[in-house]
């Protein structure tokens, strides 16, 4: 009997949301991708056929949905895992004990021999309880995905309960530090706030990691400084410090160990992909977001790729050799696409590009402004530039769509959300807008974008659009007829703001005064070349907003307005 | 405890202004906005907090008796005018959508590909029913709850039912509060006089609609009136009435859980060390479970402030102190017994619960009631 085995782990979207650095991103990305390969690796090493994910030899963007045929055991998947990760910590930990400089006995935070096999240390519990694995079995490859599917729904996680104050990063867990878990003494109170010898031994545990981590490469090794130097040093060198950690971040263990695998000689002994492959490469820069620097941020995925799995999987079901071969060339595809699409760094000439991850059929990278010594002359990108760059982003994949339809006769899409956020909105939630919007783009008929454009308040405006009517922006005509960058968006911004303000557009419906379309369609209209009109003959309506009614209409309408007149505004008005 | 079997008073709080709407050590003056910090709204344990502080400065109830008995749960919340049709979370068996609603079933295993209704097949009927045989199905797995409060009214209303009656009796919900920044200046204690640094912080504010107030369950009353509450300094006015021994919600605790039931709290069990989806107590029914659940849920609270902490001065006794930061079944969980539980929540034994000095069941931590899922005996 042929045999199919699906495989997943989480948490993905969360471990990576946990960020405030580029580097966490960078880290978290390639821990995940890291234990996916380990469990490709081991079944091939078992002599089972990967499915999917396709180029199983590259580590890099390796997404976490693995298919394998033939009965990869789950017991087998659980200890290939956990061992892997169990790895990635030990050396983590050893490298900090090895390096920090603090009496290997002043460390209570990992279980001492004698616990060994009986009680766990806080490492150890991280080592078990960090992964909710998902697993599922079938004689078809659609049956093992849905078995995976049914077996999900009640979850597998276990929690790690805290005590004291939590990480600094996330609000929740410990934070790690070499007292970490030390066995209280008679009559102490495990919630009691640390004395302030404590908080300083905290504070020059973080300061010496933060110091040693900015260069790693000169200070390992060397004698460790003072609380009072590491302070001074600070004092005096404020720009220089806390490129992996900053002096007064607090991190959790899972935190700390995204940073730390991001330096080259961690990576190595994990033999991990390392951020510079090369000694050569150029420093690794976190992204500028000095005051006034905004940064545009885009995720994106493949729309209803397991749906796609299924079809392919179950299109012939009396050759079912034919089905496992359309699934591997559609994984390969992916992963090639998504490997071409990582190497796409030159493709933004306004500012700087990165892309963090690019696993197959799900993206996710950043738009900024280069840091620079001199901040006067530091190029600022431009909303304008970023949204030209948005407009053109389905090129990268028009191949792809080409070749899935060629080979597979399949219709594929993406659906991304692209955020556009102000320097002081925290990175973690840049990514929570990110996936809200990715989400919303799914939503309204997926193949389309939800631009978010988020102020430092921590508001903001959206709209979504298909990508094939992104353009529609463009088409805007002020009052003196002037277009694209020259336009005045201010003419209908105001416009549009006094109907508002005399109700005579409204966006709420109250008792007696519904919402009626017609008068912001004939606005819109007359700014946007009979725009309106043409979508009601050609009965595009349904297609860019989801619904026809009067109301839809009139806020797509108007977040169409305020997204342009966010992004398209040339910034001199 | 033993003797306690029913939430006599209600009770709700209606902000004055904006309330709090952040958690955990976020806001910084770097990171002005916390959002993935958000925590609304306040768990009970912040109304007991509140409670035993009131009771402390103007002692209406004997305290050690207080300690020991109180039992208080939530959150819950409702119309201003109608504060006994609050809402609940919707059990995740129910899907509703804007347009469209859905429900998980229990169906029996598949066989050639196609799911067994049950009842149908020849080996099925309630009396064998044997839950490892069944597997949970849905129609359409493509809608996506948008709704997650329901009137406790309609508790065994099915999704279809609770669609149907979305706009002609509000039996569904979206939650009626926004998130809104809110610049916020940080004034002296003895002085109105913004404090010099970092003076002025963006707050992650909440706004609830004016209509509608929060509500809670306790068996004590608490003195109507105005209270901090929920952080920040922002006050509430806190009123209690009694709850009718015939109301909903009582009728469905009466009731003895069988084979299903749905949290809606936050379902907290667990060891000191860690946190779990349900009780790993020897008496907890948990061989061939199945669930409906999501990710954890952060749970933490700040306790009330010991003897000792108030004699340490005003300034600790104003912040109290931070509970064990623990993980939670999210509101809506879904459980189904492989045999009938036969107890209710309020026979559930103190031991499933995670103690803090107290067990947490009294915070109404895993408040849970029966559900009717289609395919499981009732």
């Amino acid at each position: 009997m042929t045999e199919y085995t699906a495989i997943t782990f989480a948490p993905v979207q969360g471990f990576i949301e946990k960020s405030r650095k580029l580097r966490d991103l960078y880290g978290a990305s390639i821990v995940l991708s890291y234990l996916s390969s380990k469990l490709v690796e081991s079944a091939l090493s078992q002599g089972l056929e990967v499915i999917s994910p396709g180029l199983p030899n590259l580590q890099k963007g390796m997404p976490n949905r693995i298919l394998i045929k033939g009965k990869f055991e789950r017991n087998d998947v659980e200890k290939v895992l956990l061992d892997e990760w169990k790895k990635v910590l030990v050396i983590c930990r050893e490298w900090i004990e090895e390096n920090l400089g603090f009496p290997k006995d002043n460390y209570s935070w990992s279980q001492t021999e004698e616990q060994k096999g009986k009680q766990k240390g806080e490492w150890e519990r991280w080592e078990s309880y960090t992964w909710e694995i998902f697993w599922g079995h079938g004689n078809s490859v659609d049956r093992a995905m849905e078995d995976l599917e049914t077996r999900k729904l009640k979850r597998g996680w276990t929690g790690i309960n805290w005590m004291g104050e939590s990480s600094s990063l996330t609000g929740t867990d410990a934070i790690a530090w070499h007292q970490l878990g030390r066995t209280l003494e008679k009559g102490e109170d495990p919630g009691r706030s640390l004395t302030p010898e404590e908080k300083d031994a905290l504070e020059l545990f973080y300061r010496r990691l933060s110091w040693l981590l900015d260069n790693p490469d000169y200070r390992v090794g060397k004698p460790h400084l003072s609380l009072q130097q590491l302070r001074d040093y600070e004092e005096s060198k404020p720009e220089e410090i806390g490129k992996y950690i900053a002096p007064n971040e607090r991190l959790s263990i899972p935190e700390l160990v995204k940073r730390l695998v991001t330096y080259d000689a961690i990576a190595d002994e994990i033999d991990m992909v390392k951020l510079k492959p090369t000694k050569n490469d150029p420093e690794f820069k976190d992204i500028n977001r000095n005051a006034g620097y905004w940064t545009a941020w885009f995720m994106g995925d493949g729309d209803k790729v397991g749906d796609k799995l299924q079809i392919l999987a179950t299109r012939n079901p009396d050759n079912l050799e034919e089905g496992d071969r359309n699934l591997k060339t559609f994984t390969d595809l992916m992963r090639n696409w998504g490997k071409e699409f990582e190497k796409q760094s030159d493709s933004f000439t306004a500012g700087e590009m990165r892309v963090i991850y690019a696993g197959g059929d799900d993206f996710l990278g950043v738009l900024y402004s280069k840091e620079s010594k001199n901040q006067e002359n530091a190029l600022k990108i431009k909303p304008s530039d970023a949204f030209e760059w948005l407009r053109k982003l389905p090129i990268y994949w028009e191949q792809l769509q080409k070749d899935i339809d060629d080979r597979l006769k399949l219709q594929f899409t993406f659906s991304v959300g692209f955020v556009w956020a102000g320097h002081q909105v925290p990175q973690r939630d840049i990514l929570q807008h990110c996936r809200e919007a990715e989400k919303r783009a799914k939503s309204l008929g997926r193949d389309r974008v939800t631009i978010r454009v988020v102020f430092n308040s921590g508001q903001y405006v959206q709209w979504t659009c298909p990508w094939d009517y992104l353009d529609i922006l463009t088409k805007y005509r002020d009052r003196n007829q002037k277009t694209g960058a020259e336009a005045n968006w201010n003419h209908i911004y105001s416009d549009w703001a006094q109907l508002k303000a005399r109700h005579a557009i409204r966006l709420q419906t109250t008792e007696n005064n519904p919402i009626v379309k017609d008068i912001a369609l004939s606005l819109f209209d007359l700014y946007f070349d009979n725009a309106a009109d043409r979508f009601r003959k050609q009965r595009k309506w349904v297609y860019l907003t989801g619904k026809i009614d009067d109301e839809t209409i009139v806020k797509w309408l108007d977040d169409l307005i305020e997204i342009g007149w966010q992004l398209c505004r040339s910034s001199s008005i | 405890m033993a003797t306690m079997s029913k939430f006599e008073y209600l009770i709700t709080i209606s902000p004055l202004g904006l309330m709090y709407g952040s958690a955990g050590a976020f806001l910084s003056p770097e990171n002005l906005v916390g959002r993935s910090g958000s925590k609304f709204p306040p768990d009970a344990a912040t109304v007991a907090g509140l409670f035993f502080n009131a009771n402390r400065e103007n002692q209406f109830i004997d305290h050690e008796q207080l300690q020991q008995n109180l039992v208080i749960t939530g959150p819950f919340w409702a119309n201003r005018d109608t504060p006994k049709q609050f809402y609940v979370p919707i059990p995740w068996y129910k899907i509703l959508g804007d347009d469209d609603s859905d429900e998980w079933t229990l169906l029996e295993k598949k066989h050639n590909g196609q799911p067994i209704e049950s009842g149908k097949s020849e080996s099925s009927s309630d009396t064998q029913w044997c839950l490892g045989r069944h597997e949970w199905h849905r129609n359409n797995k493509d809608l996506q709850p948008e709704y997650s409060w329901q009137l406790i009214d309609n508790w065994e209303f099915s999704a279809n039912q609770l669609h149907k009656n979305k706009g002609t009796t509000q039996a569904i919900a979206k939650a009626p509060w926004e998130f809104v920044s809110f610049l916020h200046p940080k004034i002296r204690a003895d002085e109105r006089h913004v404090v010099e640094q970092d003076g002025l912080f963006l707050e992650n504010a909440v706004q609830l609609d004016r209509q509608y107030c929060l509500v809670y369950l306790s068996n004590y009353e608490i003195p109507d009136g105005w209270y901090r509450f929920g952080g920040e300094g922002h006050l509430v006015e806190l009123e209690t009435q009694l709850l009718p021994e015939k109301h909903k919600i009582n009728l469905l605790l009466e009731q003895k859980i069988q084979h299903a039931c749905a949290l809606i709290t936050p379902g907290v069990w667990g060891s000191n060390k860690l946190s779990y989806r349900y009780p790993k107590h020897a008496s907890f029914p948990r061989k061939g479970m199945k669930l409906l659940t999501d990710k954890a849920i952060p749970y933490r609270y700040r306790l009330g402030h010991n003897k000792k902490d108030r004699e340490q001065g005003e300034e600790k006794y104003k912040t109290g102190r931070l509970s064990r930061g623990r993980y939670a079944m999210p509101p809506g969980s879904v459980y189904v017994f492989k045999h009938p539980l036969n107890m209710n929540w309020w026979d559930f034994p103190d031991e499933w619960f995670p103690k803090e000095g107290f067990p947490l069941k009294h915070l109404g931590c895993s408040l849970c009631l029966p559900v009717k899922i289609q395919g499981v005996p009732q």
